[in-house]
């Protein structure tokens, strides 16, 4: 077992008690503010919360923060950009295959990572989000609605990128989705979320 | 007295333009006469007793009006003691060692002051051990003040910019986390930017000294007929020193301040700012 969360809770959210399996993809879909975002924080650690996490068989607490949000890694809705290119906000030593293949793959050419931040539309900033988050090369994968402002053929492409991903690099993902057609394509299971907490649902 | 009439010459012409500021205007400077007329009536009485306590709580009562000023500055300050507590404990730390330094190793008096039977016997062989001890009020409290106003400025300034846009910022922290960048990494730019803002007042100041306009202390010493060059001496020793004590003060407070945005999980916790719209 990969991950094994415990009666998590937030003032908005739990007693939530499931586990991720190794090599699992769990979309979870809800109402908006349901808390899906909210526990997604949580098991990056960015929220407070209490119960427990354990990853591979240790507790949350005895990862330091960087290292757990390296390994747990989250795609938020939207993404942010502090500096003047893409390419930027890419580590140089990491620019390998690895980010010229997932470029091409999400269909973008190189030069691509020398675009200006201020000219880039919604959809191609969450391309590159995960891109970037992907260069950690996350153990756990928590995706916030990832291709929510893109066109079919670019959410086909994502889709590809992070089922191969997952698939070489033998992670998790917990996939918030509100496309049920999205939903069956990718998951191997399926929760729906309720004010707080989780009912299972028909894939 | 005469000057009295350019404050109430102001009053008029600010009424007449309708700016809103009459009131103002004239609270501010009635709380110029006031408030300088008790100090001086205080520093009258104190100048004439050199005791460390006296001086002591005479310091702290500047050190609090101090810290509740850079609190009062600041559009989101932290709630709780830290509101207090950050600029207080940074101008504590940087005010007064730059303070003590400068009245021990530059100004020259005593640290540890001779006992009383002793001055009579030392006194004749060496004069200069006989110097007044540090904390003569004369010299403590007006350097004391000086540097205490401008790393005030410096601080509040550098306080007000890191809270400030750490709130408006929160999603490119938050995104860094996310990314596995440390608490520091994550607000590194704010923190630099913020202790940048904090400095510039002073920056500019010495940049300007004498060219633009005579600094202060020294127009102060120039008027009661002082010989140009010791003011130009002391004022640089003046400036120098609110430099130094405004940049460490500054740098630990930002410092010490972007840590509590922080929690012990490295969790961007702007809950614990009072955010004011």
């Amino acid at each position: 077992m990969l991950l094994k969360v415990e009666k998590l809770t937030t003032d908005i959210i739990g007693p939530l008690s499931f586990d991720i399996n190794d090599n699992e993809i769990l979309c979870i879909s809800g109402p908006s503010g349901c808390g899906k975002s909210m526990l997604l924080r949580c098991l990056a650690d960015l929220t407070p919360h209490s119960g427990t996490i354990d990853f591979k068989n240790k507790k949350l607490s005895e990862y330091s923060p960087p290292v757990w949000r390296k390994t747990v890694s989250l795609l938020p809705a939207n993404s942010e950009w502090w500096h003047l290119t893409v390419g930027q906000h890419f580590e140089k030593t990491l620019l390998t295959d690895f980010i010229k293949s997932g470029l091409k793959k999400l269909g973008f050419a190189e030069s691509a990572l020398s675009w200006r931040i201020d000219q880039i539309s919604s959809g191609e900033k969450q391309r590159f989000a995960l891109l970037r988050l992907l260069q950690n090369k996350p153990r756990l994968l928590l995706l916030d609605e990832p291709t929510a402002n893109l066109d079919p053929k670019a959410t086909a492409n994502t889709e590809d990128l992070i089922q191969q991903y997952q698939q070489s690099n033998h992670c998790s993902i917990i996939w918030v989705s509100h496309d049920q057609k999205q939903i069956k394509r990718v998951a191997q299971r399926h929760l729906q979320m309720h004010s707080g907490t989780f009912r299972p649902a028909a894939l | 007295m005469l000057a009295s009439i350019l404050i109430i010459a102001l009053v008029l012409v600010s009424f007449r333009l309708k700016l809103g500021l009459a009131a103002q205007i004239f609270i501010a400077a009635t709380r110029t006469v006031i408030q300088l007329w008790l100090i001086g009536l205080v520093l009258h009485v104190l100048f004439r007793q050199v005791n460390l306590l006296w001086i002591s709580l005479i310091a702290f009562v500047m050190l609090s009006a101090a810290g509740r000023e850079v609190m009062m500055r600041q559009q989101h300050r932290f709630s709780g003691w830290w509101g207090f507590g950050v600029g207080t404990l940074a101008m504590f730390v940087s005010s007064f060692s730059v303070t003590v330094l400068a009245l021990v190793f530059i100004i020259k008096q005593q640290a540890t002051p001779l006992p009383e039977f002793a001055i009579p016997i030392i006194g004749d062989l060496f004069p200069q051990a006989i110097a007044p001890p540090w904390y003569t009020p004369q010299y403590a409290i007006p350097l004391l003040g000086m540097l205490l106003g401008n790393t005030m400025n410096g601080i509040a300034i550098g306080l007000d910019r890191l809270t400030h846009s750490a709130w408006n910022q929160r999603n490119i922290i938050e995104n860094k986390l996310m990314l596995g960048h440390t608490w520091s990494e994550a607000i590194n730019d704010l923190r630099r930017e913020s202790i940048r803002s904090g400095l510039i007042p002073i920056i500019n100041a010495m940049a300007a000294a004498g060219l633009v306009s005579l600094p202060g202390m020294m127009t102060g010493q120039l008027l009661h007929g002082a010989a140009p060059m010791d003011a130009v001496k002391y004022q640089i020793l003046i400036m120098f020193l609110i430099a130094g004590g405004t940049g460490f003060g500054v740098y630990l407070a930002v410092w010490a301040a972007s840590r509590h945005l922080f929690d012990d999980r490295q969790r961007l916790r702007l809950s614990r700012l009072k955010i004011k719209e």
